[in-house]
């Protein structure tokens, strides 16, 4: 009897979540413009890395633009341990140097030190060749404009703490790749995982099993700084280990939306200006529409434009008083998802024609009309001057999903 | 003065397994550096029945209580590993950006689509344990996973790349 009624509370529960779910991690931040990306371990092969990467995609809710892997796998598997420790050496030297760089003292003195730093990072880059690739990688997603979430587990570490050093070198220098990246701060942070490196590069952030049987025989390697109340052999393993862990699990999940924000600084919400409505009478009408399916079974179908309004009131921040964190998300999320997969199909990036003030006929790529209207909102300056914004995107059919969230109530839901 | 006895003798002792890690790493660098490119005999690649896989993993598809299109899944994902461990040379695919996905890629994704992440009735491991049963095919494993290092594993993408499984 007991376990009936535990069992009809948590439908019940699960119910009433489903409609009245506020809760913050069902609300878009910075990911839904990044990229994460995880840097693997030792010993680990292409299905594990694989299994790594989707066991975070599940965990983050699918919530990040892309998800990626920096695969590394060097020679065989004794020289993989005699690789690490290579790397540990060379890292911890270029730390001790970059340490040194920081402290006062005759400037001449100081830029020799830099300079040495400079090399140092560079031998890195030159080095290895799997270090060139992944830096490739990262340029790309930064000269897009996506900002990059780096969990890095292990040996993954080096190679993570490496790239971003030299994109931060290559940045300070004026080389024409400097101004590609077109930031004055990377828009790249580095989750570390079972680290065995010293530092985490950029002002990263990490945790370490205190029972990881790995990381502690490694000298210099960070200290380890949280506990789970299950241990298990080793404690290194990734999924098993550390995503899976009671503690480390949901503190690993934390530090990479923390990151996420750093990186966008709230780049995943519109902001004020080209969407300027009032979300109350949305936020009742998303409820009622919500509330519809649980007595009906069934939810009515939404027109083009209803469609990509349910996707903007999903993506707007905090507008008028009304946070993401008020509004009915839970549902909307999934049900935008899925009727912008079904009415905005297009898998071809588009080129629309922006023109900056002073600046005529800039071309920029977009992937969707969401897209396109968040490039709008965050260059406000940018004119619309032609009929469509996206191949699939019309001056109309956005003004009826603007209209549509300015007053929705009491119009009826197409069938 | 003479150091103390223990101090000497744990001194030659890690001393010793210092050289003998060492010479291990050579002789397992060697030995994998001087393997000859996989063929069907070196890898047992027995196809009697000419169905697509090999014979001993026919043997444990068999074993699974599985439905029709879970079945499928397992002999895709098994077909696709085979080919991998035949041909190592696959991974600079990837690697080089010739291809988005090779076809080991392709094998994992649909297998997990069929199969799914949480709670999945068999995972990938326990079909590569049972594919990885001699040193010929670990060594081609092994291969093929150094060829792909320094890719960049993108996920799936239906819209580009169509699904996964061909069934």
């Amino acid at each position: 009897m007991t376990s009936i009624l535990s069992i009809a509370f948590l439908l019940a529960l699960e119910q009433f979540s489903e409609v009245n779910l506020h809760s913050a991690v069902e609300c878009p931040g910075g990911e839904v413009n990044s990229a994460l990306i995880f840097a693997n371990g030792i010993f680990n092969d292409k299905g594990d890395a694989k299994n790594a990467r989707d066991e975070l995609q599940l965990k983050t809710k699918n919530r990040f633009a892309l998800y990626d892997i920096a695969y590394n796998f060097n020679e065989t598997p004794l020289l993989q341990i005699l690789q690490v420790f290579d790397q540990k050496r060379r890292s911890n030297e270029r730390f001790r140097w970059s340490y040194f760089s920081q402290m006062d003292g005759p400037p001449e003195v100081k830029a020799s030190i830099q300079e040495k730093v400079k090399e140092m990072t560079k031998e890195f880059y030159v080095r290895d060749a799997d270090l060139r690739n992944h830096v490739a990688l990262y340029k790309k997603y930064l000269n897009a404009k996506k900002s990059i979430v780096i969990v890095a587990h292990s040996q993954g570490n080096f190679y993570a703490n490496g790239a971003l050093e030299y994109l931060q070198e290559e940045q300070n220098e004026n080389t024409p790749d400097n101004e590609l990246l077109n930031a004055r701060d990377l828009k790249l942070k580095i989750v570390g995982v079972a680290s065995p490196d010293s530092y985490v590069a950029g002002n990263g952030t990490y945790r370490t099993l205190m029972s990881d049987g790995v990381v502690s025989k490694i000298a210099n390697a960070l200290p380890p700084n949280i506990s789970n109340q299950k241990s298990g052999h080793f404690d290194h393993l990734f999924i098993e280990h550390y995503l899976n862990g009671d503690k480390s699990g949901p503190e690993i999940l934390k530090l990479i939306f923390e990151a996420s924000e750093r990186v966008s600084s709230g780049a995943g919400f519109f902001r004020i200006g080209y969407l300027q409505k009032s979300l109350i009478p949305m936020n009742e009408w998303v409820g009622e529409w919500i509330q519809g399916d649980v007595e009906n079974q069934k939810r009515t179908s939404l027109t083009r434009s209803q469609c990509l309004s349910i996707q903007l009131f999903f993506y707007l921040g905090d507008w008028f008083g009304l946070k993401c964190e008020e509004r009915s998300l839970a549902t909307l999320r999934r049900e935008s998802m899925k009727c912008f997969e079904k009415e905005w199909s297009d898998p071809k990036q588009d080129l629309f024609n922006c023109n900056l003030v002073g600046l005529d006929g800039l071309i920029v790529g977009m992937n969707s009309p969401t897209e396109a209207l968040k490039y709008l909102d965050d260059n406000p300056e940018c004119q619309w001057n032609s009929k469509s914004l996206h191949r699939e995107l019309t001056r109309d059919v956005l003004e009826q999903a603007l209209s549509f969230i300015e007053n929705p109530i009491g119009r009826s839901v197409s069938p | 003065m003479n150091p103390p006895l223990s101090s000497s003798r744990s001194r030659k002792f890690f001393l010793l397994m210092g050289i003998l890690i060492i010479g291990a790493a050579l002789v397992f660098y060697i030995e994998s550096r001087s393997t000859y490119p996989p063929t069907p005999q070196s890898l047992d690649a027995i196809d009697k029945d000419g169905n697509g896989v090999w014979d001993d993993m026919d043997e444990y598809i068999r074993s699974k209580d599985v439905n029709d299109r879970e079945k499928k899944a397992i002999i895709f994902y098994v077909q696709s590993f085979q080919k991998v461990l035949l041909n190592p040379e696959i991974g600079f695919d990837v690697r080089n950006e010739t291809v988005r996905a090779d076809v080991f890629d392709q094998g994992f994704e649909c297998y997990y689509r069929v199969f799914g992440h949480e709670n999945s009735k068999i995972k990938d491991h326990e079909i590569k344990d049972e594919l990885l049963k001699s040193s010929n095919r670990v060594k081609a494993w092994i291969r093929y996973n150094q060829n792909s290092s320094g890719a960049i594993l993108h996920g799936w993408d239906d819209k580009i790349q169509g699904n996964p499984c061909p069934f």
